[in-house]
């Protein structure tokens, strides 16, 4: 009769066990997808060609870049499109873990703290407050990229 | 009478002195268990710095705070925190952002963890029995805890950083960039609590050899 009791409390406590285990895995597999689907991807290229123009202010220099039929419609993508074009070095980190993001490091030799500028970015005068590769350009978007202390 | 009256006493004294041997014991216990925790917390912030909101001094911090209670409530968090940073920004902190700026948002942010740990103190279990119910109520617990610690942090972020100049956003702007933050901060406490809250709750369950023989009454002879 004990051993039958026994029996039914360890086969009540295996199932508790379980349900916990399964509702446990099926939220987190829920909090993932939703975090992942709804806000952490980067920005999508563009379907149609867009105009934009691109300025970039280093240290001791600027460099600018115009595209009339550009699909890089991010404040991060566009950047590349003009390293790309004109010949002038990109350094990143990519943050692969959530969120899908970038962080520049270094354009045309001026890196990040160097006399306590850092590369910041600008779209139509407003200044960036997401990841570069979250920022979307529109068409006839300005993107400014410059070498600046913080606050600029 | 006489005899029983003596027998009494000696019984009494046994169990005090045994009980007094065990609150010891279970002090240090405390103690023990407080350097695991502290120790979750620092080698799971390090190594886990590059994943946003994936952490595990939140559950450091209500783990202490519900089951260990008393100083420990601050020191817990406060260690795992101070450490954590003296080595985040001696060795790595590119220093985008002020020092300043940084050091008001500290105080959100080890505020935060001490305000979890205080919430834990706050509905402290009286037992400490090693059981699923406990793993599945601290889980339950760890994700309101953790939309409030974001919340209030990510309020911290608004008034040092966000809603000031260049940025200049409103606090509901900035509380909804904080929401994809806040989903993946739910997603640690998921995984987090559930592993170290067993592991936790399981060694302080379970007393050693030398605390179940102190616990045992002296008798007179």
């Amino acid at each position: 009769m004990k051993r039958k009791a026994a029996r039914n409390i360890n086969r009540r406590s295996l199932l508790a066990s379980i349900a916990f285990a399964a509702s446990l895995t099926v939220s987190v597999a829920g909090v993932w997808a939703l975090a992942n689907a709804s806000f952490l991807q980067g920005v999508p290229p563009s379907s149609e060609d867009i105009h934009l123009r691109l300025k970039v202010t280093g240290g001791s220099w600027s460099i600018s870049f115009e595209s009339n039929a550009s699909r890089n419609n991010s404040a991060f993508s566009f950047l590349l499109e003009g390293a790309r074009a004109l010949h002038f070095s990109v350094v990143w980190q990519n943050w692969t873990m959530p969120p899908d993001s970038v962080f520049v490091h270094s354009i045309g030799g001026d890196v990040n703290g160097d006399n306590g500028r850092w590369w910041q970015y600008w779209i139509d005068g407003a200044y960036g407050s997401v990841g570069a590769n979250h920022a979307v350009l529109n068409d006839g978007d300005v993107l400014e990229w410059r070498f600046a202390h913080y606050p600029p | 009478m006489a005899f029983r009256s003596l027998s009494t006493l000696n019984l009494r004294r046994g169990i005090r002195e045994s009980l007094s041997l065990h609150e010891g014991k279970l002090g240090s216990k405390k103690f023990r268990a407080a350097l695991f925790l502290i120790l979750i917390g620092i080698v799971g912030r390090l190594l886990l710095l590059n994943l946003a909101n994936i952490e595990t001094v939140l559950v450091a911090s209500l783990l202490a705070g519900t089951y260990l209670g008393g100083i420990y409530v601050v020191i817990v968090p406060i260690s795992i925190m101070l450490s954590t940073d003296a080595i985040i920004y001696v060795a790595r902190y590119p220093g985008f952002y002020p020092i300043g700026d940084i050091a008001l948002l500290a105080l959100f942010v080890y505020s935060g963890y001490m305000m979890i740990s205080l919430i834990g103190s706050a509905t402290r279990r009286r037992h400490l029995i090693f059981r699923l119910r406990s793993i599945a109520l601290l889980t339950s617990m760890s994700i309101p805890l953790t939309v409030f610690y974001d919340v209030w942090t990510a309020t911290g972020m608004w008034l040092t950083i966000t809603g000031r100049p260049p940025i200049s956003q409103s606090i509901w702007q900035t509380l909804g960039m904080q929401v994809p933050f806040t989903l993946l901060h739910i997603l640690s406490s998921l995984i987090f609590v559930p592993i170290f809250g067993t592991i936790f709750l399981y060694y302080m369950s379970h007393p050693t050899e030398v605390e179940a023989a102190a616990a045992v009454p002296v008798r007179d002879s």
